[in-house]
């Protein structure tokens, strides 16, 4: 060959195979470094179990019912639909205006027909394409064609929400449009339907400005949503049309105040959230009377959203956001945001219904100090609301009190024209005394504590309901003077309610006190007598009567912490509603103690009395032999745990705790298989049937435990059947205010019905062999800025609202949830999961908890605040990033660390032993061996392959030009 | 050595402003990225960016004064080292951007630093294609000769 084109030829190669080489070597870098994400995504095998000789052992420890795609399928659409069925509130329903009489011919209005919510972004993000629209559900109805293609390809295809530039915008089609269709409106005038949609998402709350809706706030009525209903009712008023329905497909409470506007008459308005795989069928039983609703608001609804503390803070606050900077974030310019950013909890334990119906029961005591507060000015639909197409009566109220409980017995009996469940409520007020006027106990004037629900009850059908309250339930916490659980002397109103409203209304009326509800009923109250104040029975741990439960948050109580500097809040108190309803933002600055507190990296101490722990021994044990059973039952304490745990190498336990990403790794030193965890608040990720659920507001509006129980399963059921054996939920962070971003992942503004609901679904998912991760540990209530934002709170309402849905669905006696996941957001100036007070102190060692944390996705923020060091170093066991065996070699020689990763490892080891389905199929003579996976395989034959040809070439390359110089020469 | 210069740059001026516009942005790369690589998603600056920036910016300075052309191919192998080495250092903060999870947005500082690193490795393996072969006319003239 000519030298010169020989030159040419070896360089093109030599450039060519390098440029490949760099991208070989660094991409397959970071896909090594993602390397759980793409096992995930591609469903790759990253193990195999070479037998031993344990034949004919039954090994299926767990077992799935559901075993066939078609059994399947037919199971989750089924559970899904029964969830919206019983879920779905019906607010309103004048004159009997629903239901529909089938074959009525209705007209749909709104985007929303079109365009439904069936779930959200981020982690409840499911498959939702070939999902059922509305006009097709509606099979009992015929569906004006003109408007529905209107709204498809017509007039009003150009009109869809959506999030442009970041903010929420309705863009909702204005009447003037409708110019061309409205000639079809009196072919189907039988009923008009207005569906009226809101979005929400992870990372970022509802926007509360700069929305095209009224005010700028996306859960305010958009004008031309205005305007249409406007028309709607003139048009109703003219003949045309029969009745107005008002479909509320949104997971969280739009403002409600035009539900009762002089101009806008709607018949009757449901609320059927977000509508999961198979809600709208739902739609359609209810609407046409085949299935009567029996859903209870688990949320206020509000005319003015902005009425509650909580709300009424984030109003205040610049941008009205629920953070804020330091108001001397600027002296830091070290700080990121995700440093320099804060909330506070202004509300107290009164969020909610709490603060609405208390401060409307001290007004109608005339309690000093309420204020000027008009309820019905503010509530639209009390919490615990919702109408039925028939009506019950209840009868015989009874309370037996028990040596650690209460039992209540009501008859319920259906005595109006349609089949129907009725979901019971049983509520109670604590006496607010003048000790808690001294120290700052707050007490709300009712609470829920306990529900149940009927079974269908056909007209002229009774049913003695039963429910059940724990002692432990008539605790509350004061955080001042006791610093622990108390239970004050005076009287314990129990009190039936078709709502939280009517019940508090019936305490009142058994008190004396005249409302204008005229449902009232004073024999639904029964009255417990408290003897003397209590300061011990509830002082200790339920778990571990060695525990003393007292003060550890006060490190996020800014009015306690010991850093705050000049910095001080106020807190809603019922003593003062004037004096401390919020009138402006709070505004904190950061101190040089929360300067340092809020840095990461804190220093270890190097070693807590413990020895250094033994790595890599062979003791012949495999995780399967110590798993509990009946006849060889194996505690947590079992002293071969830690003969397995030296078994372990360093580098296992580092990659173990660090590679989380969806998985737990696999350890072959102890025969580990990996196992596989993913999203799935309301759906599992990557189902094969695409099943995927209503907002959990609505699982929560069906007050019905065996149907949560039954999603719970079916989830498993779901998740099982893909070989995922840990889900990422329940959520059960609280409905604060009605803008959080993530509520339709969450269950309630109500602490209680959320930990019920969480403790059920928990119970059905892990009785199938699927960890619940439930999430987020703590106070993640709100989106934007989630990242670091410290939340600061009192320790009353962590306790009281904040945690207990947590304490529920950890607690061995009620939920026993064996993992979690921790929060974004600090608590104080520590991030949540660098807390050994929340993390070890309480979740451990109060609530008993044996299972293990992980983090939210670490990856993003696991070198900034979500550090390995401090994670770990205080009882994080799991980090839901990318990992590596090297990843903890900074710390290798400091046993304090070492100690705690061997114990974050034992957790992980005894929750996959006990109570996950990846131990299906593994016996005790088998051995788990990792395998170099499909695309792991091809990333080394690349690097192999160019870096050959890179270096081969490049000496051809030399070689070339040697010859031509020399040829020159 | 300097006539070999101007002469080297009189004939491959197309391809030696190419690559001086390539070392200049490998050394803004190297710049930017000192001091605005710490970030949110990145506390600590990884030096190998800083490293390979730098070498192709002396490795294309190094053109100069021989005038091979494969020395400048070899400035764009080591810009785009770098350049993937960024890119493998930020992906945690880009991934999350493309996920759309927490409204997070491209700063200015990462958008000049990824496109100066992308235009200087692109700038060198322009720089090194137009560049005429300087072995094949030396052959030539021997011949020649």
């Amino acid at each position: 060959m000519n030298p010169v084109k020989s030159v040419k030829l070896w360089r093109s190669l030599f450039v060519v195979s390098a440029s490949f080489l760099a991208v070989a070597l660094i991409g397959g870098g970071i896909a090594y470094d993602q390397s759980a994400a793409i096992n995930s995504a591609f469903k790759v095998k990253t193990y195999e179990v070479i037998k031993g000789d344990d034949e004919g052992e039954d090994t299926e420890y767990f077992k799935r019912q559901y075993t066939t795609p078609e059994a399947l399928k037919e199971y989750t659409d089924s559970i899904c639909r029964s969830l919206e069925q019983e879920g779905m509130v019906l607010l309103k329903n004048d004159n009997g205006a629903l239901p529909l009489a089938e074959g009525n011919k209705i007209s749909l209005f709104g985007q929303g027909s079109v365009s439904l919510n069936y779930g959200a972004t981020g982690s409840s993000s499911t498959d939702t394409s070939g999902i059922i629209d509305l006009k097709t559900a509606l099979s009992s109805f015929e569906v004006n064609p003109t408007l529905w293609d209107f709204y498809q390809t017509g007039a009003g295809s150009g009109y869809r929400r959506g999030k442009p530039g970041l903010i929420y915008k309705m863009n909702e089609a204005p009447w003037s449009a409708y110019s061309g269709v409205m000639s079809s409106f009196s072919q189907y005038n039988d009923a008009a339907v207005f569906v009226l949609s809101r979005d929400s998402g992870e990372g970022m709350d509802i926007s509360t400005i700069g929305s095209d809706c009224e005010g700028g706030n996306y859960l305010n009525l958009h004008p031309n949503e205005r305007e249409v209903l406007k028309q709607l009712t003139a048009l109703k008023a003219s003949g045309t049309f029969g009745k107005i329905v008002l479909l509320l497909n949104t997971p969280v409470p739009v403002q409600l105040d035009f539900l009762f506007d002089a101009d806008i008459n709607i018949d009757s308005a449901l609320w059927i959230g977000n509508l999961g795989s198979t809600g709208a069928y739902a739609i359609d039983d209810v609407l046409s009377g085949k299935v009567s609703p029996s859903g209870k608001l688990s949320d206020t609804f509000l005319k003015d959203n902005f009425a509650s503390p909580a709300a009424a803070t984030w109003s205040l606050n610049k941008d009205k956001s629920f953070s804020l900077p330091y108001a001397n974030a600027a002296d830091y310019p070290g700080f990121n945001n995700t440093q320099n950013t804060y909330a506070v909890y202004t509300e107290g334990i009164y969020v909610g219904y709490r603060y609405f119906e208390t401060r409307y029961a001290d007004k109608m005591m005339d309690s000093p100090r309420v204020g000027d507060f008009d309820y019905d000015a503010k509530v639209a639909y009390p919490f615990g609301h919702g109408l039925s197409y028939t009506d019950f009566f209840y009868s015989g109220f009874e309370m037996e009190e028990h040596e650690d409980h209460f039992l209540f017995h009501v008859d319920v009996m259906n005595i109006g024209g349609y089949k129907s469940k009725e979901a019971v409520q049983l509520y109670l007020q604590k006496p607010y005394t003048d000790y808690d006027r001294e120290h700052g106990v707050e007490k709300a004037a009712v609470e829920l504590v306990a529900f149940e629900k009927t079974g269908l009850l056909d007209t002229g059908d009774m049913e003695t309901v039963t429910l059940r309250v724990e002692k432990e339930q008539l605790r509350s916490y004061d955080a001042n003077f006791a610093k622990t659980y108390i239970v004050e002397e005076g009287d314990y109103h129990f009190a039936i309610g078709t709502n939280a409203h009517n019940a508090l209304n019936n305490i009142l009326d058994a008190n004396g006190i005249v409302t204008d509800d005229y449902l009232v009923d004073p024999f639904l109250v029964a009255t417990y007598h408290q003897d003397a104040m209590d300061k011990t029975t509830y002082s200790h741990s339920p778990i571990n009567e060695d525990v003393e439960i007292t003060n550890q948050f006060d490190f996020a109580d800014i009015n306690k912490y010991e850093g705050r500097g000049e910095n001080h809040v106020t807190y809603a108190s019922r003593n003062d509603w004037e004096g401390t309803f919020p009138k402006t933002s709070e505004i904190l600055s950061i101190t040089p103690t929360m300067e340092k507190d809020i840095l990461s990296y804190k220093a270890l101490p190097e070693n807590d009395g413990k020895a250094m722990p033994a790595y890599g021994q062979d003791h012949g044990l495999s995780l399967i032999t110590l798993r509990s059973t009946a006849e060889k039952p194996v505690s947590y304490d079992d002293p071969r745990w830690q003969d397995l745990l030296d078994q372990m190498s360093f580098a296992e336990q580092a990659l173990l705790i660090t590679d989380g990403q969806h998985n737990t790794s696999l350890v072959n030193s102890v025969n580990k298989p990996a196992t596989k965890d993913e999203n799935g608040p309301n759906g599992v990720s990557g189902s094969s049937t695409k099943a995927s659920f209503p907002s959990e507001g609505i699982w929560a509006s069906t007050f019905n435990k065996e149907l949560l129980e039954e999603v719970g399963k079916c989830l498993a059921e779901d998740a099982l059947a893909v070989g995922i054996t840990g889900i990422y939920g329940p959520g059960v962070n609280l409905h604060r205010a009605p803008f959080g971003g993530r509520a339709h992942e969450y269950f309630s503004e109500d602490p209680y019905l959320m930990a019920i609901c969480s403790v059920k679904e928990t119970i059905g998912m892990q009785s199938k062999g699927v960890v619940t991760y439930v999430k987020h540990f703590v106070a993640n209530d709100e989106e934007t800025n989630r990242n670091g934002v410290s939340i600061w709170l009192n320790e009353q309402e962590m306790r009281e609202i904040v945690l207990l849905p947590f304490e529920y669905s950890f607690r061995p006696d009620m939920g026993n949830a064996h993992a979690t996941m921790t929060s974004f957001n600090r608590i104080g100036c520590l991030w949540t999961s660098a807390s050994s007070a929340l993390m070890e102190n309480v979740l451990r060692d109060e609530w008993g908890f044996d299972g293990f944390a992980i983090t939210d996705m670490a990856s993003s923020n696991a070198k900034t605040f979500m550090t390995y060091v401090d994670g770990i170093a205080n009882g994080t066991s799991l980090y839901d990033g990318a990992g590596s065996e090297k990843a903890l070699d900074d710390y290798r020689g400091n046993v304090f660390f070492a100690n705690k990763m061997r114990e974050a490892c034992h957790r992980i080891l005894y929750v996959t032993a006990n109570f996950s389905a990846a131990m299906n199929g593994i016996s005790a003579s088998d051995e788990i061996v990792p395998i170099v996976t499909w695309w792991q395989a091809t990333i080394i034959g690349l690097r192999v392959g160019f870096g050959v040809l890179a270096g081969g070439t490049l000496v051809m390359l030399g070689v070339a030009v040697f010859l031509i110089r020399k040829e020159i020469a | 050595m300097f006539a070999f210069i101007l002469k080297n740059l009189k004939e491959n001026l197309l391809s030696y402003i190419f690559v001086g516009i390539g070392i200049v942005l490998a050394l803004v790369v190297c710049f930017l990225y000192q001091a605005t690589g710490v970030t949110a998603f990145n506390p600590k600056i990884n030096p190998i960016i800083i490293v390979f920036s730098a070498i192709s910016a002396g490795i294309g300075a190094i053109s100069f004064l021989c005038g091979f052309k494969t020395v400048k191919y070899l400035a764009f192998v080591l810009g785009l080292f770098a350049f993937l080495s960024y890119v493998r250092e930020e992906i945690t903060y880009i991934a999350n951007i493309f996920t759309g999870i927490d409204g997070t947005t491209f700063t200015p500082e990462f958008i000049a630093t990824f496109a100066c690193s992308l235009l200087a490795m692109v700038f060198f393996l322009v720089g090194a294609i137009v560049q005429k072969e300087i072995l094949g006319k030396k052959k030539e003239i021997a011949k020649e000769n």
